[in-house]
């Protein structure tokens, strides 16, 4: 799994109040399984994966498949830890942002890890998606679908109801997150490289004659 | 009473080596990825640097990417947004029906996607980092290598001074980039958990410092509990260190004394700052991040060839076997003068101590030597998960002088050994050794 034969490497991050499921939904998406067994995750923890990424081309024609390393990193959702894990948050390229639907507390505190989010992701408005596990325990529901969703909707960013037990969107979940920040490269390289370009014109308007000495060669 | 403070203390002790275990997994995906990139780089510098010549060498009219010759009427070509560059209609990749690109630029765009620079770009425009590139696992790994080091200053100089000191330098230079915050939170953890364990008698903190081994043997902790420790006691027992790590048993008993002079000088340039037990430990890694003399070492020959090998586990014995046959096409250790006496010399990471090095016989003139010797550690199965074999080849040169030659990393993390494929004899390309050095990435341009 070591090996560098990848296109991307992608990190994502699970984050959430403890119990909530981060641990079960990610081991549920690498291996394929449903691990019952409560194990507390001491602090961090991450599981990888690879997978195959196709990208839609311009005009939604069918586009390249690239190989995608997915890095997974899992967190302890206790206070006493949340100084190590916060420090992981700006390693990540985006966001699993989890609360459980039995539990409406889980679900009130999701604003709290926005807010942590926003102070100490790469950016402002990083790439999440906010996830209500353990849809399989309907009986013991707490949170409903259009509260979530409107929380959700209040941020601009998906929601899924998901079963780390049943494995129920689970995968759709984050092929999703992927999606946007397959997105979010593209627009952030070619972003940048217009603002070159305009700054490459309005020097090239004062020194037209050496075309051969713009950034692009060097 | 006594019975719940130590396993609370023991907890967090086992608490403290998961979390070092995960950023010691994480550096070798870090690792992967560094290895990635640079040869990403490395192409696109090749790309561009073919465009750049044919600019230079022709004066007339001509594509910059292939040379092919334009027109002043017809087959203009057109100039590139991106570099300015005048390109033919060939040599433009389309975005979309209106945006192009010319090879080069594209080349750039795509390089800038892969190697995650996007996402450094974005991020330092929010965080001021001592190091674009730098993560937090690395970050905490090397503070947390640095912290051990300053808190276990020898009182007076041990026997092997000289590399703890020149340890020591090198860290304060480094420690310069690295952000305060990081620090703080991981002296934060540490004391957190020295607090903890506080009660429990007054050897915490170094302690704490000192667990060399990997929180499953209550048998020896409780023997060291006992033992008062200073810096000397633990330069002794790496010395010496018979019974360090009584986990993993030299199996081949005769050459642990054959090299001790080369041990000196071979092991102590390696390790020159995994003297303390989170560096001994992860040395590996500290290694990797350092400048130290012998990483210069693995620069200077360039590494061809392979290994074979076969490994396997024998159950029964708790031992990890590892039978290596030959090598082929090695490159030479003294280019200059064609020489090359080849040796193999193994690992099991983490653990980068003496009790975990074995080596094989040292072969005389020759690039394709035949060893046919077996290596073996006495280690339970169930450990050897946590573990990865490094296998380097070294010229033995006059003077006890060794030149990398090249090594192989095998993790035993998904390792199947009821997979007889895998127990059979196995080439595996070497590789050079890689250097994690994130600060020092080239920068894109
Ligand atoms: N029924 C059900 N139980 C779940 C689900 N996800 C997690 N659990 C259970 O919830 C408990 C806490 O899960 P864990 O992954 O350790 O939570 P974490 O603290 O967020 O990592 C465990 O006992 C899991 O078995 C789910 O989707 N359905
Ligand atoms: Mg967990
Ligand atoms: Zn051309
Ligand atoms: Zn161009």
């Amino acid at each position: 799994m070591t090996d560098g034969d990848y296109d991307y490497l992608i990190k994502l991050l699970a984050l959430g109040d403890s119990g909530v499921g981060k641990t079960t939904f990610l081991y549920r998406y690498t291996d394929r399984i449903f691990n019952p067994k409560f194990i507390t995750t001491v602090g961090i923890d991450f599981r990888e994966k690879r997978v195959v990424y196709n990208n839609t081309g311009p005009n939604g024609s069918p586009g390249k498949t690239f190989k995608v390393h997915l890095q997974l990193w899992d967190t302890a959702g206790q206070e006493r830890f949340r100084s190590l894990t916060t420090a992981f948050f700006r390693d990540a390229m985006g966001f699993l942002l989890m609360f459980d639907l039995t539990s409406q507390q889980s679900f009130l505190n999701v604003r709290n890890w926005m807010s942590q989010l926003q102070a100490n992701a790469y950016c402002e408005n990083p790439d999440i998606v906010l996830i209500g596990n353990k849809a399989d325990l309907s009986d013991q529901r707490e949170v409903n679908e259009r509260q979530a969703k409107d929380l959700a909707d209040k941020y601009g960013i998906p929601y899924f109801e998901t079963s780390a037990a049943t494995g129920q969107n689970v995968e759709k979940t984050v092929d999703m997150l992927l999606d946007l920040i397959m997105k979010r490269m593209e627009q952030c390289v070619d972003k940048t490289q217009v603002s070159e370009t305009v700054n490459g014109a309005a020097s090239g308007k004062l020194d037209p004659v050496k075309p051969e000495e713009k950034k692009c060669a060097c | 009473m006594m019975a719940e403070e130590f396993s609370l203390s023991f907890l967090m002790e086992l608490e403290r080596d998961k979390i070092l275990e995960v950023l010691y997994r994480d550096q070798v995906v870090q690792k992967a990825e560094d290895d990635r990139i640079r040869k990403l780089k490395m192409q696109l510098h090749q790309l561009r640097w073919k465009g750049v010549k044919n600019v230079n060498e022709s004066q007339e009219r001509s594509c910059a990417r292939c040379q092919q010759s334009l027109g002043w009427m017809l087959n203009r070509g057109a100039v590139c947004e991106g570099c300015s560059h005048r390109v033919c209609s060939g040599c433009r990749i389309y975005l979309n029906i209106y945006i192009w690109k010319c090879t080069v630029c594209y080349a750039h765009r795509e390089v800038k996607i892969k190697t995650g620079d996007w996402f450094f770009e974005e991020r330092a425009k929010k965080f001021s980092l001592s190091g674009k590139y730098e993560t937090t696992g690395t970050k905490l790994l090397t503070s947390y290598q640095k912290m051990s080091n300053i808190s276990v200053v020898p009182p007076t100089p041990p026997p092997f001074a000289e590399a703890a000191s020149e340890g020591n330098s090198m860290d304060l230079s480094k420690s310069k980039g690295f952000t305060k915050s990081v620090e703080n939170l991981f002296f934060s953890l540490t004391t957190h958990m020295k607090k903890i364990s506080k009660s429990q008698d007054d050897v915490t903190a170094p302690r704490f410092h000192l667990t060399a081994d990997y929180g499953q043997h209550a048998e020896w902790r409780k023997e060291r509990r006992s033992q008062s420790d200073t810096a000397i006691d633990i330069a002794n027992r790496i010395t010496n260190a018979p019974n360090l790590l009584n986990l993993i048993k030299k199996t081949k008993g005769t050459e642990e004394c054959e090299d001790s002079s080369s041990k000196q000088e071979e092991d102590f340039n390696f390790t020159s700052n995994t003297i303390f037990s989170g560096r001994r430990k992860y040395g590996s890694i500290c290694s990797i991040n350092s400048t130290c003399t012998e990483a210069d070492n693995y620069d200077k020959t360039n590494v061809t060839g392979e290994i074979e090998l076969a490994i396997m586990y024998n159950f029964k014995t708790s031992t990890l076997e590892i039978c290596i046959k030959a090598c082929t096409n090695l490159a030479y250790g003294e280019e200059k003068k064609k020489k090359c006496n080849p040796y193999v010399k193994t690992y099991l990471l983490p653990d980068k101590s003496p009790q975990s090095k074995l080596k094989t016989a040292v072969k005389k003139n020759t690039v394709n030597p035949s060893f046919l010797e077996t290596l073996k550690y006495k280690i339970h199965c169930s450990q050897l998960v946590t573990r990865m074999l490094q296998i380097s080849v070294w010229h033995s040169g006059t003077l006890k002088r060794k030149v990398f030659l090249g090594e192989v990393l095998i993790p035993f993390e998904s390792w199947d050994f009821g997979d007889n494929s895998l127990q059979s004899f196995n080439c595996y390309q070497l590789k050079t050794k890689v250097i994690i050095a994130p600060q020092n990435r080239a920068c894109m341009v």
